[in-house]
């Protein structure tokens, strides 16, 4: 042994804890940004704890809105994206499609290549629409992301339900309705919910494509995080932050309740 | 796979076997063709919507972008002009050379982080849950809010220069890192080095523990086997996990709108391109440049990502 | 007698509460075959991880030609290991993975290269030296890790259990190689595994394992015979065992009757009496007499080199006989006197269930 087994745990434990700080400390730093007052200078902590800057939020940019605003894009983000992938999933893991990997791959492009690269496009198809700055306009964009993703999880999902189950329902009685209803959708249901979150948060912390597609009335709280830092306001911006933050540590919770982590590669892709 | 039992019902509708004399009395030739092929038809109907959906969505746009980018403001019908100005200027030069910098960059610190960091959770440590917890968090969040926090982390009068200047002494004035190449780098880094990470550790995992015990027994030192076993069958995953950052380094956009200071890698470069100087047929061709290089690297990357020595039991 | 070449010495090891060795003694011979047997969880593999230094004990020693080894790396105690998997470095040919030792060993390059023919020569896997191992079926594979773990002459070998990934019929020859090999090296070896088959064709002395503990060592024909307790006869294979009471060398079968034998002269009390299946002879028409028990005949299956009889007595006493298959075969639901021989009964004292080893 090169080192005694005490300098080792010591140096082990200071590793540890850098690791920790590196990851943590910004979001402290949001936080102490968006809870705090008169923090100028090279000072630790803030001179003065508040909550003004969420009032000021809800003055200045009228954060209640934008709050409503990316909730409801959301919404409808997630069931445009589950009524497109549902069947496509269900096909692509029950049959033998032609070019399966063509179509997989296909389904899956949009998550390959930089938002940015297809948000011009998606932008000028928008406005020739009369979809920007809409609801339903943005919504869409972002259906663009979740839906392959929502097809990703669900196909997995589908793969693995036990054809034996489904056999067993047709013996004992069951048309293809209520086949579905009774024993498909109550096995699926995991992989469904699964899918509506990814699909939810994806266009929750959306940006790239909200920037191009945005407008006066559909502000979501990313663009509008962006906003508020680009004029200076970073406490405000820190405020924003920390409401986007919240379904964002939600789903890492219940995330590190459902999966591993090393399998979680496919198709995660941050904002 | 799931899809082999009802495929085989299909085969029992229309091929010929034991059966067939039997099957045809009660279903004709036809009719059994028939019966596969709708079965096909309806699964076709059932991925329509979704195809249809991206196929406007956002096939349209791209092949819109394409046509952008060889048309232009003046009105040509086929132009390269558009990527010979940014591919041949010094900017367009520039913008590329910047945007591959930071990238390889923040790659070769993320490997050099990730690895290690890989082997201590395989080997097991107190406090091992909170490290694994820990990584998911950068590629979980939404990246403005990191950028955010990191800026003022990072920033002149932030905590890690209120460290080194006033607790530490290390230095009389504060280390500009914002803005600046090493701090995007290391913003990048932040960011970025879980994708790397976790792909890893997925290789490590695969790794059968029987062939370091076999190494060792057979006599290499713990670090030799090291290098002579667990690393040679480790390098795809970290060719692997190098592409992953490296694309996501190169593609990487609010980071750098928000952190990046002066320097405009190629995402903001054509953000700046179409909404600022309005000239959507040069940010077209910009787009597409970038586009193809993205592709290139996910093929790269679907490549690596095979490794052998995978484990047995 | 030669002072053992490898011995371990009252080592203990622990995971958290869970004692998966207590206290355990072993000594081994030079050039010995000992098999480490016990059903999965009685600590065989963890004893041979101690040994070749993977894990360290708690408390205890492990010695080697009297040398105590308890601290030295896995890497420097020179002992050659042949694993479940295989365990060959799929990123080397088969010529690299069977140098690989020597290569550590800093061997020089034209030396290594001829052990390595020679190795090679030896197990006839010449055309296969550079081929990869996932080239390989799971017997060359399993030949390969063999040759690779004897080529740098380590004095002690270790098996994990080398057969368990080989089809039946692998097995048979490749356990007679490995015992050719250790004989033909005068290796001391120790053997890991659950079959019982294969300790007692390979092995000049048994530890039969349970717990965390040795609770039999002994040739394996004493363990087969002269099982110490009631695991061990169970795990050796006894097919038979009666619930008796043993008075003045006679023993009570509840509801049966009576069965004498020398074995039982110096007993008394509860105790089991072991019988192999292949000792019970069955009768069609005999008179009953000393050592028998009427029974009907339950079911019969045709075992393909024997018949396996399963007979009842009117108590519900079960008894498992075989027959050979040129003997009349004995009809479902008939009588028949089943006799257990005096001389092959094996009693073992029956202790409260705790203290077993």
């Amino acid at each position: 042994m090169a080192l005694p087994t005490f300098g080792r745990r010591l140096g082990g434990a200071a590793l540890l804890a850098a690791f920790v700080l590196f990851i943590t400390l910004p979001f402290v730093m949001v936080l102490l940004e968006a809870f705090g007052s008169e923090w100028f200078g090279m000072r630790l902590l803030p001179k003065v704890w508040t909550l003004k800057w969420f009032g000021w939020a809800a003055a200045t940019v009228d954060i209640g809105q934008v709050l409503i605003n990316t909730a409801v894009i959301a919404v409808l983000a997630t069931i445009v994206s589950l009524l497109l992938a549902i069947p496509t999933a269900w096909a692509i893991a029950r049959y033998r499609l032609p070019l399966a990997s063509l179509l997989m791959g296909a389904i899956l492009f949009p998550r390959m290549i930089p938002e940015i690269t297809f948000a011009l496009g998606v932008a000028r198809l928008s406005y020739d629409l009369g979809l920007s700055n809409t609801y339903v306009g943005i919504a869409l964009a972002h259906v663009i992301l979740a839906a392959p993703f929502a097809v990703l999880v669900l196909t997995s999902t589908f793969e693995g339900m036990d054809d034996r189950l489904l056999e067993a329902g047709t013996v004992l009685g069951c048309n293809t309705a209520q086949l579905f209803r009774r024993v498909i959708l109550p096995l699926a249901l995991p992989g469904i919910v699964a899918a509506a979150l990814f699909s939810f948060l994806s266009s929750y912390n959306d940006f790239v494509l909200t920037l191009m597609v945005y407008g006066p009335d559909t502000v979501t709280l990313p663009v509008q995080t962006y906003l508020s830092i680009g004029n200076g306001y970073l406490s405000v911006a820190g405020a924003i932050s920390v409401i986007l933050l919240v379904p964002s540590f939600l789903f890492l919770l219940l995330l590190m309740r459902m999966v591993k982590p090393e399998n979680l590669l496919g198709g995660l892709k941050g904002a | 796979m799931a899809w082999t039992t009802w495929r085989s019902s299909a085969a029992m509708n229309g091929s010929a076997g034991p059966g067939a004399a039997v099957a045809d009395t009660l279903h004709p030739a036809s009719a059994r063709l028939t019966a596969a092929t709708s079965r096909r038809v309806a699964a076709a109907g059932l991925v329509l919507p979704l195809l249809v959906f991206l196929a406007a969505a956002f096939y349209l746009p791209l092949g819109y972008t394409l046509i952008q980018s060889v048309t232009s403001a003046q009105g040509d019908a086929f132009t390269l002009a558009q990527y010979t100005t940014f591919l041949a200027s010094r900017q367009g030069q520039g913008v590329l050379a910047l945007t591959l910098f930071l990238s390889f960059a923040a790659t070769l610190v993320s490997l050099l982080l990730s690895l290690p960091l890989a082997l201590a959770l395989r080997r097991g440590f107190a406090g091992k849950g909170i490290v694994q917890f820990l990584m998911m968090v950068p590629i979980t969040i939404p990246s403005l809010v990191g950028a955010l926090g990191l800026l003022i982390l990072y920033d002149r009068t932030g905590w890690l220069n209120y460290l080194l200047v006033r607790t530490l002494h290390v230095v009389s004035q504060p280390v500009p890192i914002d803005y600046t190449i090493p701090g995007i780098v290391l913003f990048y880094v932040w960011m970025f080095f879980p994708y790397g990470g976790l792909v890893i550790m997925s290789g490590l995992g695969a790794l059968d523990p029987a062939l370091e015990e076999a190494g060792r027994v057979l006599g290499a030192s713990p670090w030799r086997t090291f290098r002579l076993v667990v690393l040679p069958l480790l390098k795809p995953s970290l060719w692997a996990g190098s592409v992953m950052v490296f694309l996501q380094c190169f593609g990487a956009f609010s980071v750098p709108l928000i952190a990046g200071g002066n320097y405009q890698p190629l995402a903001v470069k054509i953000y700046t391109v179409a909404t600022v100087f309005l000239d959507w047929h040069q940010a077209s061709a910009m787009a597409v440049i970038m586009g193809l290089i993205q592709v290139a690297l996910v093929v790269l990357y679907r490549r690596l990502d095979r490794q052998p020595g995978r484990r047995t039991a | 007698m030669t002072a053992p070449w490898l011995e371990v010495r009252g080592v203990s090891k622990s995971w958290g509460r869970l004692a998966a060795l207590s206290e355990v003694n072993l000594a081994v011979e030079q050039g010995m075959f000992v098999s480490l047997l016990g059903p999965s969880g009685c600590g065989k593999t963890t004893l041979l991880r101690l040994i070749t230094g993977h894990l360290s004990p708690d408390s205890g020693r492990i010695l080697v030609d009297g040398n105590d080894i308890t601290r030295v790396p896995t890497h420097r105690r020179n002992m050659g290991m042949v694993f479940q998997s295989f365990a060959l470095f799929p990123h080397l040919t088969v010529a690299d993975n069977i140098a690989f030792p020597l290569a550590v060993r800093g061997l020089p390059e034209a030396q290594l290269r001829a052990q390595v023919a020679e190795a090679l020569a030896m197990v006839h896997l010449e055309p296969y030296r550079d081929a990869y191992p996932r080239q390989l079926s799971g017997g060359q594979q399993q030949r390969v890790g063999l040759t690779r773990a004897i080529v740098y002459r380590p004095t002690i070998l270790l098996l994990d259990e080398p057969l368990s990934n080989l089809d039946a019929g692998l097995r048979e020859e490749m356990r007679m190689e490995i015992s050719q090999v250790t004989r033909r090296l005068g290796i001391t070896a120790i053997y890991v595994t659950h079959d019982q088959r294969e300790a007692l064709a390979l092995s000049d002395a048994i530890a039969v394992m349970n717990h965390g503990r040795i609770v039999q060592f002994g040739s394996p024909e004493g363990i087969y015979r002269r099982p110490a307790n009631e695991f061990v006869a169970r795990f050796v294979g006894y097919a038979n065992a009666l619930p008796v009471d043993i008075a003045a060398g006679i023993a009570t079968v509840a509801g049966v009757g009576v069965i004498a034998a020398d074995a039982l002269r110096d007993l008394s009390g509860p105790a089991t009496l072991f019988l192999h299946a292949g000792d019970v002879r069955l009768d069609a028409d005999a008179a009953p007499g000393p050592n028998q028990v009427p029974c009907r005949v339950v079911d019969l299956a045709f075992m393909g080199d024997h018949v396996e009889y399963v007979v009842e007595h009117a108590s519900g006493l079960r008894l498992k006989a075989h027959a050979p298959i040129d003997d009349a075969p004995h009809a479902r639901g008939s009588t028949v006197l089943a006799t257990l021989p005096a001389d092959k009964l094996v009693p073992v004292a029956r202790q409260a269930p705790a203290a077993i080893g």
